[in-house]
């Protein structure tokens, strides 16, 4: 058996089969939902379910027992059999790459899991995504490949509206525009590499939003990474959602400003920090700050919630500060129209002074964009670094994106964007309710597409990642330190590629590991309960009466408060 | 004496209600399993010493409270204690500065002078404005002119047509294609590593990798020339950063002695140690004696950290970068970073090194781990591309590369022999270099009145930073960039494009002046090289030759 990946050759599918793998023909009209505008309304605050105390103590135990064997593994380890620990040892005057205490945690437990991180895969991550098959040795220190592959339903990739395609208009598209651009830029794009094209999709970005202008970058993350150099400095201040990304993280620390953090989403914390900062002003000198940037985030990928806009736009006009938001993973996915968290609280985009997103996700490329006023557009083409150094975003990209956002506002293939947000609307909320209802504990907005699922133990996330293979399905399991220690999660990605089967398909297996598994452990609080009590549906009552019911507010519990069932 | 007497009486009284609460207490802690043991031992202890136990209650009052009281109204200390009117008040006359400063109109020329491309970007380009016109590009980074490559097309849309365009993941969550690993392994393979790990974009590749291996008090030696990348990649980790003069081996060494003497002598146990340079500087052009770096390295047990964003594709027989240039095995260096989006002509960047480094990248690199994959199709064109450079190679030299060489040598020989220009320009670039760095010469620069450089220690930018000012527009390097741009118009006429390379001025600390930048690719012809070498030498004469302060300002306030 080789250790050498091997290169699958999918061309033996006939196109009809490689489309409905891609993205599943719709079976019924039924199975659409298009997704409510709240007007302004907030949401009201989420309930997060807690699981009973066992579990929190079982979790804990898990680690502490990590932890243990671990430190005695190393003791002896390093002592008796140096030359396995090599690269935790000094050699020849040089410290090791990393030192034992940082890369504890990857040792001991992120490697014993790494055949659930990094599946190898091949084709087109759509509705179905292949994986290639490999086998793991001595612990996953290796794999070896037999050369086989699994196609597995996909509940991993950020496919929202189902763009990943290799056939349809985008890829068309995209093919065409090979001929005519090529695929390099040879340069940065305030040098050299500004094609017509770059023009022309930021505009449509912008228009596609709802604001005056955009500008592109080659990378999701590097956009963050590289905004707020531009617009802030040690004197301006940002308060951020503890929970942002990363990338918002490191972005923030390059530009050398003040940061503060609110607990995530609480609003009542956030108008508290507010007021303390501005009557405070800078530490020491007490000068007022030169500007105050509020960053959160559209829809967080790893707790399914959304930042509650109408609440933040009113603190706004009371505090002064300026608006970030961080649509990375709602723009496209969210809303009536697809437009973002501002779409689907029915607020003017302008009034959201950055909208920051990437083209990763719901678009099916690559690549991130700004999008905001002129004034603060045309500063940022000439001083964000990421314009005068780093590579401009590639030709057919370019194409994916305009040509995705088209079909979305309807401009190709009438009705096929439509088509394309209710299908995300509806496969999202029949699963969320389906899970509440089989008594999985999972967290976030009724609307979200990203549905993390609870797992707790840290020890089961394999187990539930290796099962659902088996039954080919393809989900992503992540703990600490991506999530709080306690709360290992599952997060399904939902997509219009899917089809109502799949998600009963996905349901009936999730049910069925569940109960294996020990994970049916919600009190019903946050869900999927009508009369108070834990529910435990059966799988088969889930599957008939959830199409229909997923389809009313009354039986979600997070937003029947204030929204009217139609 | 009576005044003891009341102390004991205080001390019995409370020892009597003492008793009382800890019998009551006792008795409710019997009811709990094992608080009988709790109870015994708290009634041994105070029988043998009562001052004890309201020692211990006080010290577990302390406790609870310390507990309990956040950290934050720890820090608090320096807070002006406000009414809530008060504050109500400050908060309604507070008025922040704008987002973002307006772009005025003494700068909106830089935004309306950067080119629009109408095609391909490839040897000859089509600019918006220019009716139509193929000019020759001097401009490109892609020296290779692979986007001119009919095959690497043809197969690009042939992947397109199977895996789409984007990879709609990250690399640890499904995001990663057989064809990323191809690339992995193919580019392992050819610099002869261990392991490749591929990222997204090449601007934060640095960013990213560095500070998985740099913590505080780690160490790092760096060029004072780097490019903005390496500056970030250093302030993100938060190490000890000692800059070395721009390829003074000398300066280098000075600095690795005195650290060896005041820090590396004690310390247990070791930190980590970075050289951190460039294969061909893209502030200047040129590159560090290797021989010296690995050298030094070796002496002083430091590692390496090179980026070889420009070299990769240009320098050594093969292509290989810089250590093939010297004829150094890769394995010498630790960590070599590079763009893939320059001569490769495809996107994103990778990073090469030893298996446990790569490794470790996996799940320490921000930018690896929280983004997503690249385009499947841009892995395969750089897997093309590297065919294409190890094809028909003869006695370890590929033809694409020494075809490139030729017209990089012809290029500097003919800027550097040329006489007109000796008194104009500068060249610092390397002969090897396929771009050139031409900066105004030094006198004139001084007859203009223009400052050594604008970014740097001691630099009018430096100070404005510092500050925290917001207005960071200097008139000094508008104006020259705008006489920069002069030249750069006056090529674009003649149908050659050359460029002002951009840069934030405001992020930089390397010492930088605007300069022109003149580059080739072996999708030119040599006439076509010959032309370019007369145009811009023409244009830099035109503007620059006989230029008085007086007419330097009254050029720019027409403008």
């Amino acid at each position: 058996m080789s250790r050498v990946l091997p290169q699958i050759d999918l061309s033996g599918l006939s196109v009809e089969d490689k489309k409905e793998n891609e993205y599943g023909a719709l079976t019924s009209q039924k199975y659409r939902y298009t997704c409510v505008s709240r007007q302004g309304k907030p949401l009201p605050d989420p309930i997060e379910d807690e699981p009973p105390y066992y579990v929190l103590l079982i979790t804990y135990l898990n680690y502490l027992i990590l932890i243990i064997v671990g430190h005695v593994k190393d003791f002896f380890g390093i002592r008796f059999k140096p030359k396995k620990y090599a690269d935790l040892l000094e050699h020849d005057g040089m410290a090791p790459w990393y030192n034992k205490f940082e890369s504890f945690y990857i040792r001991r437990m992120k490697q014993k899991l790494d055949d659930c991180f990094a599946r190898p895969t091949c084709g087109v991550p759509g509705r179905l995504i292949t994986c290639i098959d490999r086998d793991p040795h001595d612990y996953n220190k290796y794999f070896t490949y037999p050369g086989t592959t699994s196609t597995c339903l996909n509940l991993s990739s950020y496919n929202y509206l189902g763009f990943a395609q290799s056939e349809g208009a985008c890829t068309d598209s995209a093919i065409e525009t090979v001929e005519k651009y090529g695929i390099g830029t040879g340069g940065p794009r305030n040098v050299i590499g500004t094609m017509q094209l770059h023009r022309e999709t930021e505009r449509t970005i912008a228009n596609f939003i709802g604001v005056e202008d955009s500008i592109l970058f080659s990378m999701g993350y590097a956009t963050n990474a590289s905004l707020f150099s531009s617009i802030l400095d040690k004197k301006s201040l940002i308060i951020s959602d503890e929970l942002n990304h990363t990338s918002i993280r490191t972005g923030v620390r390059l530009s050398g400003c003040s940061v503060k953090t609110f607990p995530h989403n609480n609003m009542d914390a956030l108008e508290k920090l507010l007021r303390e900062q501005i009557s405070q002003g800078q530490p020491r000198s007490h000068r007022p700050w030169k500007k105050i940037v509020v960053a959160v985030e559209g829809l967080y990928s790893m707790e399914g919630t959304m930042a509650n806009l109408p609440k933040l736009i009113e603190l706004k006009k009371k505090y002064k500060f300026y608006l970030f938001v961080d649509e990375a993973h709602s723009i496209g996915a969210i809303g009536p129209r697809g437009r973002g968290v501002c779409d689907y609280f029915g607020i003017d985009p302008k009034e959201v002074d950055i909208l920051m997103g990437t083209l990763t996700k719901s678009f099916g490329a690559a690549g991130g964009y700004v999008s905001g006023s002129q004034q603060l557009i045309d500063r940022l083409r000439l001083d964000i670094n990421a314009q005068n150094y780093a590579e401009p975003i590639a030709a057919p990209v370019l194409a994916q994106i305009l040509s995705s956002m088209r079909i979305i506002m309807g401009e190709i293939n009438p009705g096929e964007g439509r088509e394309r947000l209710d299908r995300i609307a509806f496969n999202s909320r029949y699963l969320r309710l389906g899970l509440q209802r089989l008594g999985f504990i999972v967290y976030g907005v009724d609307d979200s597409p990203v549905i993390p699922l609870l797992l707790f133990a840290p020890a089961k996330m394999p187990a539930f990642s290796r099962m659902l293979y088996k039954r080919k399905i393809a989900v992503v399991v992540v703990g600490y330190p991506a999530t709080p220690l306690t709360s290992s999660r599952v997060r399904l990605c939902v997509s219009s590629a899917l089809k109502k089967e799949d998600i009963d398909y996905l349901l009936r297996h999730l049910s069925e590991v569940g109960d294996k598994l020990f994970l049916k452990f919600s009190s019903g609080v946050a869900g999927g309960s009508l009369d108070g009590k834990p529910p435990r549906w059966n799988i088969e009552d889930v599957i008939r009466e959830t199409p229909e019911d997923c389809k009313n507010p009354k039986f979600f519990v997070g937003t029947s408060a204030t929204t009217e069932p139609k | 004496m009576a005044q003891n007497i009341t102390i004991e009486d205080v001390i019995n009284t409370s020892h009597h209600i003492l008793e009382k609460s800890l019998v009551t207490a006792g008795t409710y802690m019997e009811k709990v399993p094992g608080g009988s043991i709790v109870v015994r031992y708290i009634k041994s202890s105070h029988r043998n010493d009562p001052i004890r136990t309201l020692l211990e209650l006080g010290l577990l009052v302390f406790a609870i409270r310390y507990f309990t009281t956040s950290r934050s109204s720890v820090k608090k200390k320096g807070f002006v204690k406000l009414t809530q009117a008060e504050v109500d008040d400050l908060c309604e006359d507070w008025e922040p500065e704008p987002l973002a400063v307006p772009v005025d109109e003494r700068e909106q020329w830089q935004l309306d002078s950067i080119p629009v491309n109408e095609a391909a970007i490839v040897a000859h380009v089509k600019l918006q404005g220019y009716d139509n016109k193929k000019m020759i590009n001097a401009a490109t980074l892609n020296f290779l002119d692979l986007g001119s490559n009919e095959y690497i097309k043809h197969e690009v849309q042939k992947v397109i047509r199977n895996t789409g365009v984007g990879a709609c993941g990250p690399p640890n969550f499904y995001g990663n294609q057989d064809i990323h690993i191809k690339l992995e392994n193919d580019l392992a393979q050819f610099f002869g590593s261990e392991g490749c790990v591929l990222y997204g974009q090449d601007f934060t590749t640095a960013g990213s990798v560095l500070p998985s291996f740099l913590k505080r008090g780690d160490f790092v030696v760096a060029d004072a020339n780097c490019n903005l990348a390496i500056q970030k990649a250093l302030q993100l980790s938060r190490a000890n950063v000692y800059w070395y003069k721009h390829n003074d081996m000398e300066d280098l060494e000075r600095i690795m002695f005195a650290l060896r003497d005041d820090f590396f002598k004690y310390e247990k146990p070791i930190s980590r140690k970075f050289i951190v340079t460039e294969g061909l500087f893209a502030n200047v052009g040129d590159y560090p004696d290797l021989n010296k770096v690995i050298q030094l390295k070796e002496k002083f047990k430091f590692r390496i950290f090179l980026d070889e964003s420009l070299s990769f594709g240009v320098l050594g027989k093969s292509g290989r970068g810089l250590p093939e240039h010297f004829g150094i095995p890769r394995s010498k260096i630790d960590i070599s970073i590079a763009s893939m989006a320059n001569a490769f002509n495809s996107s994103g960047a990778f990073c090469i090194g030893d298996k446990v480094m790569s490794y470790h990248q996996r799940i320490g690199s921000l930018a690896y781990c929280f983004s997503a994959s690249l385009p499947p199709y841009t892995a395969r064109a750089t897997s093309l591309a590297l065919e294409l450079i190890n094809k028909d190679r003869e006695y370890g030299e590929s033809p694409l590369m020494s075809k490139l060489h030729k017209y990089s040598g012809q290029l500097y020989d003919s800027f550097t022999n040329d006489k007109k220009l000796e008194k104009l320009v500068i060249i610092r670039s390397a002969r090897e270099s396929s771009v050139l760095h031409l900066q105004i010469h030094p006198d004139i620069r001084l007859r203009l009145g223009l400052p050594l450089s604008y970014t740097g220690s001691g630099s009018e930018m430096e100070k404005r930073v510092k500050k925290g000012y917001s207005d960071k527009f200097i008139e000094a390097l508008n104006n020259e960039q705008f006489l920069l741009q002069s030249v750069v118009n006056q090529c674009l006429k003649q149908g050659v494009v050359v460029m002002r390379p951009a840069y934030s001025w405001a992020q930089e600390i390397a010492p930088l002046v605007p300069h022109l930048r003149v580059s080739v690719n072996v999708g030119l012809s040599e006439k076509e090289v010959k032309e370019i070498h007369k145009v811009v030498s023409n244009a830099i004469q035109n503007v620059i030759k006989d230029i008085t302060l007086e007419e330097f300002e009254t050029q720019l306030e027409a403008k």
